[in-house]
């Protein structure tokens, strides 16, 4: 549903395929880049913005990922679609950057215990904007999908947000669909028992 | 996935009687909104229940009918299916994410400015996929080579700095050249071009290592090679020298001979020293090595392959 909002929006602008402007941009043709910038930037911010749960972070992790992506174009191979190309990159920067987060925040905690104080709350997820839909449905969602961990979030977002298949995830991912199944199974086993208080009120509501 | 139910199993047990209800106490339960009871039944269906969503051909239809008939009477195996699919609802009701501007413009100055990053051609893979039309058609440009006419304005196709004109000399780079042309005419640039597999690659190495180990350590293959050892370490310099002129390919398999050459320098020199034994070790260990080298190189490749 995601992809095909965004797909219309494009093809009005460019109609060349993506191996032409791949092609067109390794012959040093840089507005060819541009032109996929333009076409994916939408799915990959999705992506990062569900993965990281942050609009900055998401922001720099669609940067950080085109230019990664401009880095190793010649690498790119045309047996995959670009699109799934980007989020293989995408997913490995948001995967590092989640651990690296992790990481931070364990050693933040243990410095601010020493120093005896109040762990502070996460000031990231509480922009202005951000807090005037705080107890909406979807940012209840959105805080049980940044919640589960790192492997099966990827798979969800994926595969509920983004709305891609098994299959493309399997792809992208490098594993076998088994896997992805398994994963996604266990993610939505624990969306359930978080989503619960949600699911009782809307039924309630209805 | 593991299949983890038995399709045959339930037409040989007969899936009518699975309808009815688990006993009446336990939909008594249901109701009033405790746990539901377990009844192996129960279990069967709710690890069908994701794959009944996923619609994934894990269920085939008639097992589906089975299982449509006891969700229909067993109130708490209804309930966790309706619960599974307000779940992916909620999911798939959350609008796609706003950016909060259009990154392009960044995207392209940073790509633009002197510190950004430079399309860096795939390491290795040249030598190694002769025939990879991906290889041949890579075309390294610094970004601002967008400021000069580039060829690529002209139609005309480029090539990789490491096949620039003042290196191609050879017929062998000549032949690359006319592929380079070829592949880059086409539109639907397909992949699949590398003359050997991997797992060829590898098989192919692990034979010419054991093809030499076993000749340097028995005493049939030092027959063989009889007094020749030397000429032979003299041919495969030549060779090496010969091969050196080659760009690229003729130069890495120079370094091989050149290799193999101080391989059975040490492992005679060992032989003679120290005696058969140690020689055999010896060997062992160079063939170990140049498996584990092979192996790493097998591996940079395919992590190449995803481009990170």
């Amino acid at each position: 549903m995601l992809k095909s909002k965004g797909e219309t929006r494009t093809i009005t602008l460019v109609e060349q395929n993506d191996a032409d402007l791949v092609r067109q941009t390794l012959c040093g043709n840089t507005s060819a880049y541009n032109g996929l910038v333009m076409r994916y930037q939408r799915q990959v911010y999705n992506l990062a913005y569900r993965m990281l749960g942050n609009a900055e972070d998401a922001g720099d992790l669609v940067q950080e990922t085109f230019l990664r992506a401009y880095g190793a174009l010649a690498s790119f191979r045309q047996d995959a679609s670009f699109l799934t190309w980007l989020y293989k990159i995408a997913s490995n920067l948001c995967i590092d950057q989640l651990r690296s987060r992790k990481a931070r925040s364990a050693l933040s905690l243990d410095v601010e215990l020493e120093e005896g104080r109040e762990p502070a709350a996460d000031s990231r997820s509480c922009s202005p904007e951000e807090l005037a839909i705080r107890d909406s449905v979807q940012e209840v969602v959105q805080r049980a999908i940044s919640n589960l961990p790192e492997k099966y979030r990827v798979v969800v977002v994926m595969r509920h947000l983004q709305d891609m298949s098994v299959e493309e995830i399997a792809g992208v991912l490098d594993m076998p669909t088994g896997t992805v199944k398994t994963h996604l199974f266990r993610a939505r086993e624990m969306l359930r028992g978080r989503l619960r208080s949600v699911l009782e009120m809307e039924t309630d509501g209805k | 996935m593991e299949n983890r139910f038995d399709h045959n199993q339930p037409e040989e047990q007969g899936w009518g009687v699975y309808v009815t209800p688990p006993g009446t106490p336990g939909s008594q339960r249901y109701l009033s909104g405790s746990l539901p009871l377990e009844t192996a039944l129960c279990q069967r269906v709710r690890e069908m229940l994701p794959h009944l969503l996923e619609n994934d051909g894990e269920v085939r239809p008639e097992m589906a009918r089975q299982v449509y008939g006891h969700l229909s009477v067993c109130t708490g195996c209804s309930g966790e299916f309706d619960e599974m699919q307000h779940v992916i609802q909620l999911m798939e009701k959350m609008p796609p994410a706003e950016m909060p501007q259009d990154f392009s413009q960044i995207i392209m100055q940073r790509i633009l400015s002197p510190d950004g990053p430079r399309p860096q051609r795939p390491p290795l893979r040249v030598p190694m996929n002769l025939a990879d039309p991906q290889s041949a058609v890579t075309t390294v440009r610094t970004p601002d080579a967008s400021t000069r006419p580039t060829r690529a304005a002209l139609g005309q196709p480029q090539f990789n700095d490491a096949l620039s004109p003042t290196k191609v000399t050879s017929s062998f780079s000549a032949t690359q050249r006319l592929t380079t042309q070829n592949v880059s005419k086409s539109v639907g640039v397909q992949t699949q071009g590398s003359i050997l597999s991997t797992f060829q690659r590898l098989t192919a190495a692990s034979v010419l290592t054991a093809v030499m180990a076993f000749l340097m350590t028995t005493a049939w293959g030092r027959n063989a090679l009889s007094s020749d050892v030397d000429a032979l370490r003299v041919w495969m310099n030549q060779v090496g020298d010969a091969l050196n002129r080659v760009p690229l390919f003729g130069r890495l398999t120079a370094y091989m001979f050149a290799a193999m050459t101080q391989m059975s320098d040490s492992v005679s020199e060992t032989y003679r020293t120290l005696g058969a034994t140690a020689a055999k070790g010896l060997t062992i260990d160079i063939a170990l090595c140049a498996c584990a080298c092979f192996f790493l190189a097998v591996r940079r490749q395919r992590s190449q392959r995803i481009g990170i």
